[in-house]
């Protein structure tokens, strides 16, 4: 009996010995696995400011580059992109414009499958926001009781896309008129007692409004640092593609000489001139995969003729083409017109001068789309 | 992410609430993320060029937590992100 007693005495004293050893443990290796899971919380948080830091860089350098693209300064787009690092803060950083460089130059690319590539040019069409960095993150938790921060580098680029665009032009009975005229089947004001369809346009037409126009839209085109690649679809009657995708826009110009030289007129078939617009943008010989596609249409007058404008405006959209119209004259059908471009997800403008008609090209010019590039 | 790529989606002309709903579906319940809240500042078929939009995404926090959730009850997360309008 005393030796059982003895016995479970002894188990007693080591068990409670045991518990000692265990608290002693965990005393020695508590600060370890606190500073261990300390770590693991500064490494997750580290990986999340960056990702953070990313998005900010992003959606400053992509208001950035907008902003630069449509009004081509540059002070206004690091306010932009400041704007939007204000609004876009880090959990325990602000950055801000001083803390980042900005740099303008051409982005480009040789192929489908090749990347773009950043350099410095004279045509500048890219907006790059680099941290090289210059921006301090402190980090949640201490290391060997110092604080510590940690400096993300990261680059946004951002840059004017490419675009594959079609020029749709009406060239109906109408736009023989001057823009101050009623159209009818008389002939234009402007032109000899012994005018008649099939001649040269008459000065002051809407056609030649027109065609200064579409030169001034070529001549930014030309001045982009891209490679646009531009088709022209004339309608009346009937659409017929003049000049399919090319960058050789001297070839347009000629284009629409030959039709001022020769100006036959007819009804007005809007719905036809999309549906060949989005024609030669779709055509797999000429159209680049990669590229945006735009489809610009410009009338003076009421769709008289062919399919639904609506519909082939939304047959566009499906098939990733954004449409843009112009109207101009006072005869112009600008609600169904301004319906085309919703649907087509583009924008309306109405010019009622040769100048403002131009200035409308002009704004699409500015408006065709911007792409994060790198 | 989510708020970003919504965003990013929600200044496409055209785009439909539905699309931002799916956006953010594609990227939280992926993740078996529920019961989350996308609130927009604006609505995307109003703006205009430079307006903001701001997209926010709050879900209950223990609804992402793996271990502990009875810690962060009725805790919120919120990730907001503002972007420029650009058309």
């Amino acid at each position: 009996m005393a030796t059982a007693n003895t016995a479970m005495r002894l188990q007693l004293r080591r068990a409670s010995a045991r518990h000692g050893a265990t608290s002693i443990l965990m005393a020695i290796m508590l600060p370890g696995v606190l500073a261990i899971c300390a770590y693991a919380i500064n490494v997750a948080y580290m990986e999340q400011s960056r990702t953070e830091f990313q998005i900010v860089i992003d959606v400053a350098s992509r208001a950035a580059g907008r902003v630069y693209a449509v009004s081509g300064d540059i002070n206004q787009a690091i306010a932009e992109a400041n704007r939007m690092m204000e609004l876009n803060k880090l959990t325990k950083t602000k950055i801000t414009t001083e803390g980042v460089n900005f740099e303008l130059g051409v982005t480009t690319r040789d192929a489908e499958t090749s990347r773009y590539q950043f350099s410095k040019g004279k045509r500048p069409n890219a907006i790059q926001i680099q941290a090289n960095g210059s921006v301090q993150v402190p980090m949640l938790f201490p290391t060997m009781g110092v604080s510590i921060d940690f400096r993300p580098i990261k680059k946004s680029t951002i840059t004017k896309a490419e675009v594959d665009l079609s020029l749709v032009i009406d060239c109906s009975g109408s736009m023989a008129f001057s823009d101050s005229e009623i159209a009818g089947n008389y002939k234009p004001e402007s032109a000899p007692d012994y005018w008649t369809f099939g001649q040269a346009v008459p000065n002051g037409s809407r056609w030649l409004d027109a065609v200064e126009a579409t030169k001034a839209f070529l001549q930014e085109m030309a001045d982009s640092p891209q490679r646009e690649l531009v088709s022209l679809v004339s309608y009346r009657g009937i659409a017929t593609t003049d000049v399919a995708l090319t960058d050789n826009y001297d070839s347009l110009t000629n284009s629409l000489y030959l039709h001022s030289q020769n100006f036959w007129g007819g009804p007005t078939n809007i719905g036809d001139g999309i549906m060949l617009g989005s024609s030669t943008l779709s055509n797999k010989r000429t159209a680049r995969v990669w590229a945006s596609r735009v489809m610009i249409v410009l009338t003076d007058g009421l769709c008289t003729l062919g399919v639904d404008p609506i519909e082939a405006a939304r047959d566009a959209a499906e098939n990733h083409i954004t449409v843009y119209t112009v109207t101009f004259s006072a005869e112009a059908d600008q609600d169904l017109m301004r319906q085309v471009a919703d649907v087509g997800n583009g924008r309306h403008y109405h010019a009622r001068s040769r100048n403002e008609l131009i200035m409308a090209f002009k704004d699409i010019s500015t408006r065709l789309p911007t792409l994060i590039t790198d | 992410m989510a708020a970003y790529e919504t965003a990013r989606l929600a200044i496409i002309p055209g785009v439909e609430r539905k699309d931002l709903d799916t956006m953010c579906d594609v990227f939280l319940r992926g993740r078996k993320l529920q019961g989350y809240t996308l609130t927009l500042s604006e609505d995307p078929t109003q703006t205009t060029y430079r307006d903001t939009i701001t997209v926010s995404i709050t879900i209950p926090a223990e609804k992402c937590a793996l271990v502990g959730t009875w810690f962060y009850k009725e805790q919120l997360f919120t990730e907001s992100v503002t972007v420029m309008a650009e058309y």
